[in-house]
C-alpha cells in the first residue's frame, strides 16, 4: 500500500523546478529505504528534481523541521506525525486542493478530514496503521488450554494462568508509545469510541475525573503485573521476539508487528494470531503518516506567526505565478519555488491530467496492501 | 600602530571569547527568558502573555512530580558521595603503597560521560541480563533486582549510577584537603597524644570546610542539571516516575511543542542553580574585600 501510494504521489504531474523539491523524513530503516526509493524513482521519472533530507528518529526530524523554518530554509514537503493543524497554525501550507478533487470519494472520510486545514487539502496520506491489535502465540495459548482473550476480563484470567505457569503473559516495549497503546486499548475496550473521544480527544474533565476513568486507570495499572521486569529500554520488536520465541504469550501493538512474525517464518492462524485488542470488536483504531506540503517562499524572512498570517491575508502569496505561461524551466519571480509547486498540483494547467487517476489505483492499492499486511485481520479499512 | 596594539592587546585577545560568551551564554539566557513570557508553542512567537507559562508550569503535576523527584534525587546524590568520598579519602590517606593506582581507579568513573554511565548501568541493572542474572547464574537462583522497571524505585537507580560516577571526584577533593593540612599542626597534635580517629575528628576534619564547600558547589548544580543520565538510564520512566526537571524541560520544548513552557521551566532551573552559586560568589567577594 505504501508503495502504491508513493506511485500515486509521484504520478502527480510535477514540473521540473529550478530548486529541487526537498523532502524531510525519518524513514531510515531498511524497509523504509525501499519505500523511499520508489518515491524517488517516480519523482525522477516525472522529471522532478528531488532531494531528500533523512533524519533518524521522529523527534529529531521534528526538531530539524522547526529549525529549518526558523532559519528560513524549510523543505518543500515533510513526513509528519502530528495533526496538520499543529503545523498549519505555525507556518503557511501549500494548497493541494486542485489535485485533491475526488480524494473524498476514495479516502475514508476520517482520513480525508485529517488532511484538511482551513478547508484546503494540505497533505497526502502514505499509509494507515492499525494500532489496536493483540498478537498472540497460538501454540503457547493452546498448550495452556487458553483461547485468545476477547475481553479484558478474559485477558486478566488468561494472564493469571500464564503467570502461574511461568510464562510472561504480555510482552511490552520500553517506549512511551508501547505503554500508551495499552492504555488506549483499555480505554477503548472498556469505554468504547464515544467515551474515548470525549475523554481523551476532547479532554472532558468530568469524564477524566469520573469513576469509569478511575477503573480504567486501575486496570491499566493491573496490566503491568502481567508484564516482565526487563522491559525498560526494550524495543517493541524485541518484545515481539519474546512472543515469537514463546517466552511471552501476547503483545498489544500495531500491525507493524506482523513483519516480525513473517520474518521469523511463522504462519498466521497456525503459529500466531492477530485479533482486535480485548473488548474492541470491529473497532479499527488507526494512525497514519502524512506528507505535508509547505509553501516555501513565505517561510523565509518572516519569523513570527502573526506577521505571516497578516501577509497571508494581504494576499502576498498569489496562488498563480504571473510568469507561468512564459517560461517552462526555472521561474525567476520572487516565490518561484512556490509557483512550481502550485503548478505541479494543478493538473489542468499543464495538460498532464491524464496521468492523474486516483480512484482505481487507490482502491486497488488499499485492498491489496491491506490483505498482504494483515492476512488474518482484514476487518475492512476503518470498519467503524 | 605599535602603541595601539600594545595598549589594546589584552582587550583584543579577550574579545573573541568575550563575544562568544556574551552571545551564546548570556544572549540565549535572555532569549530564553523572553520566550518564557510569550505564547510560544511549536515555534517561537512574540505574543506576550506575562507569567502565564509560569502559572501553567506550577499547575502541572508532571513538573511538580519532577521537582519532588529532584528533591529525593539531589538529597541522596549529595549526601552519599560526600560520605563515601570522605571515607575513601581517609582510607587513601593512610600512606598506602599503591595509592596512585587506587586514586586512578576511584577517579576513573569521572572520565566517562554520563551517557556512557547511564547506558552501562542500564545493562548492569537490567533484571534479565545484568548483575541480577549474573548472581542467579552463580547460584542465587531466587535473586531479583528489578528497580529499573519499578515506578517506586526507578529513581534510585539514577542515584546508584550517579553516586558511582561522582564519588571519586569527591574523594579527590577531600584528599587534597587532607593533604593540604600543615604537617606541623599534625605533628603538634601527635605530640599531644592525638592518634587515629581522634586526630581526624579533632584536627583534620574541621579543616575540610572549604573542601566540603567546593564539593557541594559541584554536586548541587550537577543534581539540578541532571539530564543525560536520566535519558540514558530510565528515560524518565516507567511513566514519569524518574523524571527530573531538566528532562521535563527538554520534552516540553522539543517534543511536546510547548516552547514557552519549556523556557519557563529552564528559567526556574537557572534560578535554582543561581540560588546555589550566588551565595558562594557573594561570600567570596566579601572575603576578598575584607582581606588585607
Amino acid at each position: 500500500m505504501k508503495r502504491r501510494l508513493m506511485a500515486l504521489l509521484g504520478a502527480l504531474p510535477l514540473l521540473a523546478a529550478a530548486q529541487p523539491l526537498d523532502f524531510l523524513h525519518w524513514w531510515t530503516a531498511g524497509s523504509e529505504a525501499q519505500t523511499l526509493a520508489e518515491l524517488r524513482q517516480t519523482a525522477h521519472a516525472a522529471g522532478v528534481a528531488w532531494q531528500e533530507s533523512p533524519v533518524a528518529g521522529a523527534v529529531n526530524a521534528n526538531t530539524l523541521l522547526k529549525t529549518r523554518f526558523l532559519s528560513g530554509n524549510p523543505p518543500a514537503l515533510a513526513q509528519i506525525d502530528k495533526a496538520v493543524s499543529v503545523w498549519g497554525e505555525a507556518v503557511p501550507l501549500a494548497d493541494l486542493s486542485p489535485v485533491a478533487q475526488g480524494w473524498r470519494q476514495v479516502l475514508p472520510p476520517v482520513i480525508a478530514a485529517e488532511l484538511q486545514h482551513r478547508g484546503r487539502t494540505v497533505a497526502v496520506p502514505i499509509n494507515v496503521h492499525r494500532l489496536n491489535t493483540l498478537w498472540s502465540n497460538l501454540a503457547l495459548l493452546q498448550r495452556h488450554g487458553l483461547e485468545v482473550p476477547r475481553t479484558w476480563g478474559a485477558f486478566f484470567a488468561a494472564g493469571d494462568r500464564l503467570k502461574a505457569a511461568g510464562v510472561i503473559p504480555l510482552a511490552i516495549g520500553g517506549s512511551v508509545g508501547q505503554k500508551f497503546s495499552v492504555f488506549a486499548d483499555v480505554v477503548l475496550g472498556q469505554g468504547g469510541p464515544q467515551f474515548f473521544r470525549r475523554a481523551l480527544v476532547q479532554g472532558d474533565a468530568a469524564l477524566l475525573a469520573g469513576p469509569e476513568m478511575l477503573q480504567m486507570l486501575r486496570d491499566f495499572k493491573r496490566v503491568k503485573a502481567y508484564t516482565d521486569a526487563g522491559q525498560a529500554g526494550r524495543d517493541w520488536s524485541v518484545a515481539t521476539g519474546l512472543v515469537i520465541q514463546g517466552r511471552a504469550a501476547m503483545q498489544l501493538t500495531g500491525d507493524w508487528a506482523n513483519g516480525e512474525f513473517l520474518k521469523a517464518g511463522r504462519v498466521a492462524g497456525r503459529d500466531y494470531d492477530c485479533t482486535p485488542a480485548p473488548g474492541h470488536g470491529a473497532l479499527h483504531y488507526f494512525e497514519f503518516d502524512r506528507l505535508l506540503f509547505f509553501r516555501p517562499a513565505s517561510a523565509a524572512g518572516n519569523r513570527s506567526a502573526p506577521a505571516r498570517r497578516g501577509a497571508d491575508a494581504a494576499g502576498r502569496f498569489d496562488p498563480l505565478c504571473p510568469h507561468q505561461g512564459r517560461h517552462t524551466g526555472a521561474c525567476r519571480c520572487r516565490s518561484g519555488r512556490l509557483q512550481h509547486l502550485r503548478a505541479a498540483f494543478a493538473p489542468g494547467l499543464q495538460g498532464r491530467q491524464r496521468r492523474w487517476q486516483p480512484h482505481a489505483r487507490f482502491r486497488r492499492t488499499a485492498a491489496r496492501g491491506h490483505a498482504r499486511r494483515l492476512p488474518r485481520c482484514d476487518f475492512g479499512l476503518l470498519g467503524q | 600602530m605599535k602603541t595601539f596594539l600594545e595598549r589594546w592587546q589584552p582587550q583584543l585577545l579577550l574579545a573573541p571569547s568575550l563575544i562568544v560568551c556574551l552571545l551564546f551564554f548570556y544572549g540565549f539566557m535572555l532569549w530564553t527568558g523572553w520566550i518564557s513570557l510569550t505564547r510560544s508553542g511549536m515555534l517561537p512567537s512574540s505574543e506576550f502573555v506575562g507569567l502565564l507559562q509560569y502559572q501553567r508550569l506550577f499547575a502541572d503535576e508532571r513538573w511538580l512530580g519532577a521537582l519532588g523527584n529532584l528533591a529525593r534525587f539531589a538529597a541522596l546524590f549529595v549526601v552519599i558521595p560526600l560520605i563515601l568520598g570522605l571515607l575513601l579519602a581517609i582510607l587513601l590517606d593512610q600512606k598506602l603503597r599503591a595509592e596512585g593506582a587506587l586514586r586512578l581507579i576511584y577517579l576513573h568513573p569521572m572520565a566517562l560521560s554520563l551517557i556512557v554511565t547511564g547506558t552501562v548501568w542500564r545493562w548492569l541493572l537490567d533484571p534479565e541480563l545484568g548483575l541480577a542474572q549474573g548472581l542467579r547464574e552463580l547460584g542465587l537462583t531466587s535473586f531479583r533486582f528489578d528497580w529499573l522497571g519499578d515506578e517506586d524505585l526507578a529513581l534510585y537507580t539514577l542515584v546508584i549510577a550517579a553516586v558511582w560516577q561522582i564519588s571519586g571526584f569527591v574523594m579527590a577533593v577531600f584528599l587534597a584537603g587532607l593533604r593540604g593540612v600543615d604537617e606541623a599542626i599534625v605533628q603538634a597534635a601527635r605530640l599531644d597524644g592525638a592518634e587515629g580517629f581522634t586526630l581526624y575528628r579533632r584536627i583534620l576534619l574541621p579543616t575540610l570546610g572549604p573542601s566540603l564547600f567546593s564539593a557541594l558547589l559541584v554536586l548541587l548544580p550537577a543534581a539540578i542539571k541532571s539530564f543525560d543520565l536520566v535519558v540514558a538510564l530510565t528515560d524518565g520512566g516507567p511513566g514519569h516516575a524518574s523524571e527530573l526537571p531538566a528532562l521535563y524541560m527538554f520534552q516540553m520544548a522539543f517534543e511536546r511543542s510547548r516552547l514557552g513552557l519549556g523556557a519557563a521551566s529552564a528559567m526556574v532551573l537557572l534560578m535554582m542553580v543561581l540560588s546555589v552559586a550566588l551565595p558562594y560568589v557573594y561570600a567570596r567577594q566579601r572575603r576578598l574585600r575584607s582581606a588585607p
